[in-house]
């Protein structure tokens, strides 16, 4: 594919850097408000609005040429290894190139009135600024290295903004855990690179002679073992990174952070990066069959497994915040049944509603004075309509309310997990219990919060004394407020309003970008996104042609069979929350023992802790350090020690046994090195040498003729 | 066997001897003692190896000088009356003789000429390899000087069963091996710019020296009792405190 | 004969030599003024004048170095070849002169505190960095054992310049007995190496292209006799020693610990660099494969990744951490070492240059604490500096992720370099060792950037205890240089590879 230049993308990614260093490097001194936030804004609003201009340039192009690319800087040179710093914008990464900086625009407007009198005002924008150019970074590089880049990049951005309010020591804690879980990813992603590197001898995934092309070209020249191997290390990075099982556990504490954060990072953008990482680079999981299907079952468990976990949390944060692990679990059951535009699809449509739900949810934990658990919540429809609407705006489309956004990608999802040749029934089963879960989580959300009376806070409840868990942040004594004194809660204004709006009509629109083919008797439409993905996707599409020989009723029916589920949540949580009065109550009280399972999300972190970190602390502290240095090296220190002393009587302290063991520790590995030689046979042993010596004769010579005398 | 190979190997077995018995003597002016063996004897071997400038130096340096120096030294610090506790290490031993051992045997060729390895290339009593970059000027039968281009143009010149290298009727041309000539023609020849360099490295010497003894600074004096580098009484504190704790 | 001499090649080293006379005759003759802050009158160097000489000396060094050198692109030679000027050298050079460079802007304000002799001080670096630049241009046995002395007794007397600390003492005759112990047994190689060219050539020479060619032919024709592979390995290890390499490693931690700080920074780095380049000029290439010394070196360069860094976890005290760490770092370079084709020369000076400024940095943030008042000895004295001081903490952050390896700093291209190299070179597992080993680093890495920003500032303010602009500068420069070689290291990274072309092309 011959990609045309253009010089608006550094330009896309620049504004963000700048804004990042201008309030990163001013915003202290400056201690203005107004213009922190404005440069912030700024440099992400403009390149938003670039964004589109380059979308029309891209529509404006021949269908199968559509590419855009710019190498900003000669990068890497190491012998054949050759990088530069590029940026390539095709209709996969403008895609996410419109979301990150539209969303990332609003988000950045929501802040302005969310994170209104912080004491870091100037740091947190500068953050924010910091990861959408990393995400940047990501989505248009135009090589693995520079994706790799953005991927620390927001990793990074994601640390400092989870442990934003560090003084808090759990949230320290959570940026803590979030970075090392990623750290044990990005060794898998990096030993991908590696091995994609030495299989292709290049790290560009696009264009001509990328590794799409290459592995459309001819796939057969390649060592399939060593595709799905590098397959494999790529997809623990995904894990990491997107949080999927085993290493998700680091999402849910991950919002700690601010709230828009978790709604920009933790939801829209950020951990979609695997996702965009296996559509980018469609070609090698489409040849990597095995993998494929670790995928498809390690997102459908994960997907599962996640919403289980959210079906009692209190703490709405968490409710959410388990309700993106598990939509990104739905995203990497399409990547594994090969539906990659599906999975894009999913991600974008997830972006609308997630934000939109977490924003709502920051709407409503400013309104209630950072109170976070629902439980204290209630009948908030009334003081809060605007949040209210768009809340349950972005419910019914999650939840899968028909022709809603999410209704759209997820309905698909399902259709492709059962129909695709790489999907399969189980895996189906396993995503309809998940759906199941969303719609029951959601509306519980919705009951406890905005429906039903409001309750508010008990007479006497602290801040922190009776919260569950640790994760739940305190800073609402940067507010200045006491707890449960101050009168009802109020609608946000309207800077945090208006991206709700914009987002929650979107979570009712959105879904229209890509109609599926049942409507449209099994033709793509021309505006469709799965259409304007096409030129990227081609060579990777999974054929339904065996699904299709099944009649349209049995795609009708499965998805009457998904709405049906959804409704069958609503009226679940209809019965059990309806006008109860203690409703976070009745789940554990009939249940207790599952409640209790999933109360403590299956024990995963104790799992963890017990069979992965304290066995790793103890080797660590009990094993190497004990045996490796206390055993081995001051065994040997102590041993000659020791031995010194049973005829010293004094030993001072430059004459002590510590220097002599020194230089023993190194004779002795010279000793082994000669006896090595000696054994391998390197250097030969000739005694007649030493007997000649004793036979008198020419070993004079020897020695005169080097010393050259007579 | 040569008696001078037999002499050479004497002094080396006498200078070994002397090394041991540095480490091995408990009394430090005894082991001072001990070094001076080892210097004269080393001295003897460059003796009885023709390199006969080099073993005055050797006396005169080593065994003349710095051996007395150390004495001093252990004079000075009034050291010379006590034992310095010196243990035995079994395990060093265990280790440090069969590692002896090991170099010996393996090195030996070395020095028991082309038994092991391959034949030198040039042998034989003209063989006058080490001086053969040194400007020479020697004197032809015909009673011409010119100037040597390698080791052929060392011949016996007058015929008197010295080469010319160490005849002693043919003083100008003395500028073999280990004459004072041959060790300047050297130093100042091919290996002046190491010479020099060595010279800087006094340098570094005397001021390393000025840096480890100049006057300490008045209002530390008073905290630290006692001379700067007196070795700490008490059990050895050497390592392991920063390294333990995990 | 005198040989031909040309001093046009040898500038730097005689600018440092003059450098360091002149710091010693100011040293001796500048009245001593009665400073701002001490009317006693004892201050060393009020004006800052030897620290000034000193700066000029090194500074014009590189400047000739880096420009004066002319138009000419092959090695030039002098003093009948004992001398050699080539691109590889003076890269080397220059990653020596800058570590030397920054390490004399940290010793400045501490030096004035302790009232050491500035002078001598200052001479001492400069004489060891004359050594280290004569060890980059030696072709000679004789000339590779004067440099590393001249490098080396220097460093013995600064190890110990705190001469009324224990802890500094015991660093000097550490490092000076077991380095002479070292230096005897790499001496016993070169002479075993001597006389083994003479006896196979005929000719006695000691110099190393002879040498190398004696033993490429002896080994091609198998008759390459056990003493002159004795020979080889002993000339090794007195090299390896230098670079700290397991099981020559025991001296470190206790040197590092107890030196001045800013001389354990400098020798951490320029030390390992020039050693490195040493070792590469003697064993790289063919030579090693004839003197079968690749498993000996495949061996020791796993054990010193390992082993520096499984004790790096273990330590407490900074310095240690570092000392133990720096050690696995040399490994790191053993790798390129091994590798030696151009990828891999090249790996190992763009890893010594960007080792040199991580570290250079993390020793410059102890340093400035010292200054301001936060002596720091262990992790626990770091506490909440980082959120009292977010700069330094950013800097500190930035020189852990680098020696960590953390893209996109300079640390993480010299570990890529390096471990590319070695695939190509073939030796995958030593390759996965040293990933493997890396990752442990992370752990010990990360400690010093979570107890800066994760705990309780400490209260109240500590008193400063003299002016810092020296180390600020330092600081400043070798984070900066940290960053810009991640961010853009395309350029620096060719310039390294044409460097390595001109040592391979000489092989």
């Amino acid at each position: 594919m011959h990609a045309e230049h253009t010089s608006l993308l550094a330009v896309v990614i620049a504004l963000p850097l700048l804004g990042a260093l201008f309030n990163g490097l001013t915003g202290r001194k400056l201690k203005n408000d107004t213009l922190v936030h404005s440069v912030a804004l700024a440099a992400v609003a403009i390149p938003a609005v670039l964004a589109w201009v380059l979308f029309f340039q891209l529509l404006g192009m021949d269908e199968h040429g559509r590419a855009l690319h710019q190498t900003l800087f000669p990068w890497i040179h190491v012998g054949s290894f050759q990088i530069d710093f590029g940026l390539w914008l095709d209709p996969l990464s403008a895609v996410m190139l419109l979301i990150i900086t539209n969303v990332g625009a609003l988000i950045h407007l929501y802040s302005i009135g969310y994170m209104k009198g912080d004491g870091s005002y100037y740091r947190y924008f500068a953050y924010l600024n910091l990861f959408i150019f990393a995400m940047l970074c990501l989505v248009l590089g135009d090589n693995l290295v520079v994706l790799f880049l953005g991927w620390e990049g927001v990793g990074l951005a994601s640390y400092l903004l989870i442990g934003f309010w560090f003084e808090d020591r759990a949230n320290a804690k959570a940026g803590k855990k979030a970075f090392i879980t990623n750290r044990v990813g990005d060794f898998g992603f990096a030993l991908g690179m590696f091995a994609l590197f030495v299989m292709f001898g290049t790290l560009t995934p696009v264009g001509d002679g990328g590794i799409n092309a290459q592995l459309a070209a001819n796939a057969g020249a390649f060592d399939s073992t060593w595709i799905e191997v590098a397959a494999l290390l790529l997809f623990v990075g995904a894990c990491g990174k997107s949080a999927q099982i085993p290493l998700y556990v680091w999402l849910p504490d991950a919002m700690a952070g601010p709230t828009p954060v978790s709604a920009l990072i933790h939801a829209a953008t950020m951990v979609t990066a695997g996702v965009y990482m296996i559509a980018r680079l469609n070609g090698l999981f489409f040849a990597a069959e095995f993998a494929s299907s670790i995928i498809l079952y390690v997102g459908a468990f994960t997907a599962l497994f996640a919403a289980t976990i959210g079906l009692v949390q209190n703490d709405i944060k968490k409710v959410l915040a388990y309700s993106t692990v598990s939509q990104l679990g739905f995203m990497f059951t399409a990547m594994g049944a090969g539906a990659y535009a599906i999975g894009v699809f999913h991600l974008m449509t997830h972006a609308f509603f997630k934000a939109c739900l977490f924003l709502g949810s920051g709407s409503v934990i400013a309104a209630m004075h950072h109170e976070q658990d629902m439980r204290y919540y209630g009948g908030l429809r009334k003081f809060m309509p605007i949040t209210h609407l768009t809340f349950l705006a972005a419910t019914l489309a999650i939840a899968g309310f028909p022709f809603m956004a999410g209704f759209m990608s997820k309905d698909e999802i399902l259709w492709w997990a059962f129909a695709s040749e790489r999907g399969s029934t189980f895996a189906y089963i396993l995503v309809l219990l998940a759906a199941f879960c969303t719609a029951f989580y959601m509306f519980r959300i919705m009951w406890m919060t905005f429906w039903g009376e409001h309750r508010g806070a008990p007479e006497g409840h602290g801040h922190g004394d009776e919260h569950e868990g640790d994760d739940s942040h305190d800073h609402a004594d940067d507010h200045g407020h006491g707890h449960g004194h101050h009168g009802d809660p109020v609608e946000s204004p309207w800077t945090m309003t208006v991206p709700l709006i914009v987002l929650g009509a979107l979570s009712v629109v959105g879904g229209l970008l890509s109609i599926p083919p049942i409507f449209t008797g099994h033709e793509t439409i021309h505006f469709s996104l799965h259409h304007w993905l096409h030129p990227v996707l081609a060579n990777s599409e999974v054929h339904l042609a065996e699904a299709y020989a099944h009649s349209g009723a049995l795609e009708w029916g499965l998805m009457a069979l998904s709405v049906s589920v959804g409704f069958a949540a609503f009226l679940a949580t209809y019965l059990l929350y309806k006008g109860k009065d203690k409703l976070y109550d009745i789940f554990s009280a009939k249940t207790p023992g599952l409640h209790n399972v999933l109360w403590n999300k299956w024990f995963v972190d104790e799992i963890y802790e017990g069979a992965l970190i304290n066995p790793l602390v103890l080797f660590s502290r009990e094993g190497l350090w004990r045996i490796v240095d206390e055993v081995v090296i001051d065994g040997i220190v102590n041993l000659v020690a020791d031995m010194g002393k049973i005829t010293a009587i004094n030993v001072g302290r430059l004459h002590s046994g510590d220097l002599r063991a020194s230089a023993g520790v190194m004779v002795l590995g010279l000793a082994l090195i000669m006896v090595a030689a000696v054994a391998f046979g390197i250097i030969e042993v000739d005694l007649s040498a030493i007997t000649s010596l004793f036979e008198g004769g020419d070993a004079s010579d020897g020695v005169s003729s080097l010393m050259g005398g007579e | 066997m040569d008696p001078s190979v037999l002499a050479l190997y004497a002094c080396c077995l006498l200078a070994l001897a002397g090394g041991a018995g540095v480490i091995v003597l408990r009394n430090p002016v005894h082991a001072a003692i001990s070094l001076l063996f080892t210097m004269l004897a080393l001295g003897g071997a460059y003796a009885m190896m023709q390199a006969h400038l080099l073993a005055a130096l050797q006396v005169l340096i080593y065994a003349g000088a710095i051996v007395i120096l150390i004495v001093y030294v252990i004079m000075l610090l009034d050291q010379g009356r006590e034992e310095v506790p010196h243990p035995f290490y079994p395990l060093g031993v265990a280790i440090g003789v069969p590692l002896a051992v090991l170099l010996v045997v393996i090195s030996a060729p070395a020095f028991m000429g082309a038994s092991a390895g391959p034949e030198p290339l040039i042998t034989g009593p003209e063989d006058c390899t080490n001086c053969e970059s040194a400007a020479v000027m020697v004197k032809k039968p015909d009673g011409s000087l010119v100037e040597a281009s390698g080791c052929e143009d060392y011949v016996d010149t007058d015929n008197d069963g010295f080469t010319d290298c160490n005849d002693p009727d043919c003083h100008d041309n003395q500028l073999c091996y280990g004459t004072v000539r041959a060790v300047g023609g050297s130093l100042l020849g091919p290996f002046v710019l190491p010479f020099e360099v060595a010279s800087v490295l006094l340098l570094a010497g005397i001021a390393g020296s000025i840096l480890l003894t100049g006057r300490r600074p008045k209002e530390l004096e008073d905290v630290i009792a006692g001379p700067a580098i007196a070795p700490a009484p008490g059990p050895q504190v050497v390592s392991g405190e920063g390294r333990g704790q995990a | 004969m005198i040989p031909s001499m040309d001093f046009g090649l040898m500038v730097p080293e005689l600018l440092l030599i003059a450098a360091g006379i002149v710091v010693l005759l100011a040293d001796a003759f500048l009245p001593r003024e009665a400073g701002k802050d001490d009317p006693r009158g004892d201050v060393n160097d009020p004006r800052g004048i030897n620290l000034g000489i000193t700066l000029v000396g090194l500074l014009a060094a590189g400047a000739f170095i880096a420009f004066g050198r002319g138009d000419v692109t092959g090695a030039q030679e002098t003093f009948e070849g004992l001398f050699i000027v080539d691109r590889f050298g003076d890269a080397f050079k220059m990653v020596a002169l800058l570590g030397t460079i920054l390490g004399v802007l940290l010793s400045d304000g501490w030096l004035r505190n302790q009232r050491l002799p500035t002078g001598a001080f200052y001479a001492l670096i400069l004489f060891a960095t004359t050594g280290m630049l004569y060890l980059l241009s030696a072709t000679d046995m004789v000339m590779v054992f004067v440099g590393l002395e001249l490098m080396s007794i220097p460093l013995y007397c600064l190890a110990a310049a705190l001469r009324w600390e224990d802890r500094s003492v015991e660093a000097g005759v550490k490092y000076l007995v077991l380095g002479s112990f070292a230096t005897a047994v790499m001496l016993m190689g070169f002479a075993l190496l001597y006389g083994f060219v003479g006896i196979y050539t005929g000719e006695a020479t000691t110099r190393l292209d002879a040498v190398v060619t004696a033993v490429n032919a002896a080994s091609a024709a198998g008759e390459l006799p056990g003493f002159a592979l004795l020979g080889g390995v002993l000339a090794m290890i007195g090299l390896l020693f230098k670079m700290s390499a397991v099981p020559f490693h025991m001296w470190t931690p206790d040197v590092y610990e107890g030196s001045p700080t800013s001389i354990t920074a400098w020798m951490s780095v320029s030390v390992k660099a020039v050693t490195a380049a040493v070792l590469l000029r003697i064993f790289g290439g063919e030579v090693l494969d004839a003197l079968h010394l690749e498993g000996i070196l495949w061996v020791v360069a796993a054990l010193t990744m390992f082993l520096g860094n499984t004790m790096a976890l273990t330590q407490d005290n900074v310095k240690r951490m570092l000392a133990y760490s720096s050690v696995a770092h040399g490994g790191y370079m053993l790798v390129g070492v091994l590798a030696a084709s151009s990828a891999g020369s090249a790996a190992v000076l763009f890893y010594a240059a960007a080792y040199t400024f991580g570290n250079m940095a993390a020793f410059a943030v102890l340093i400035y604490l010292s200054r301001v008042g936060y002596e720091v000895e262990t992790f626990d004295d770091l506490k909440g500096l980082g959120t009292k001081m977010p700069l330094v903490g950013a800097v500190m952050g930035i020189s852990m992720l680098s020696l960590m390896g953390i893209p996109p700093l300079a640390g993480f291209f010299g570990k890529f370099a390096i471990f590319r190299a070695a695939v190509t070179e073939g030796y995958v597992w030593l390759t996965v060792i040293g990933l493997l080993t890396s990752a442990i680093s992370v752990a010990y890495y990360l400690r010093p950037i979570v107890v800066m920003f994760m705990s309780d500032a400490p209260a109240g303010t500590a008193k400063a205890t003299g002016q810092a602009w020296t180390v600020r500068v330092a600081l400043v420069a070798a984070v900066l240089v940290t960053v810009g070689l991640g961010l853009m290291p395309g350029g620096t990274l060719d310039w390294a590879l044409e460097s390595a072309q001109a040592l391979v092309a000489g092989r």
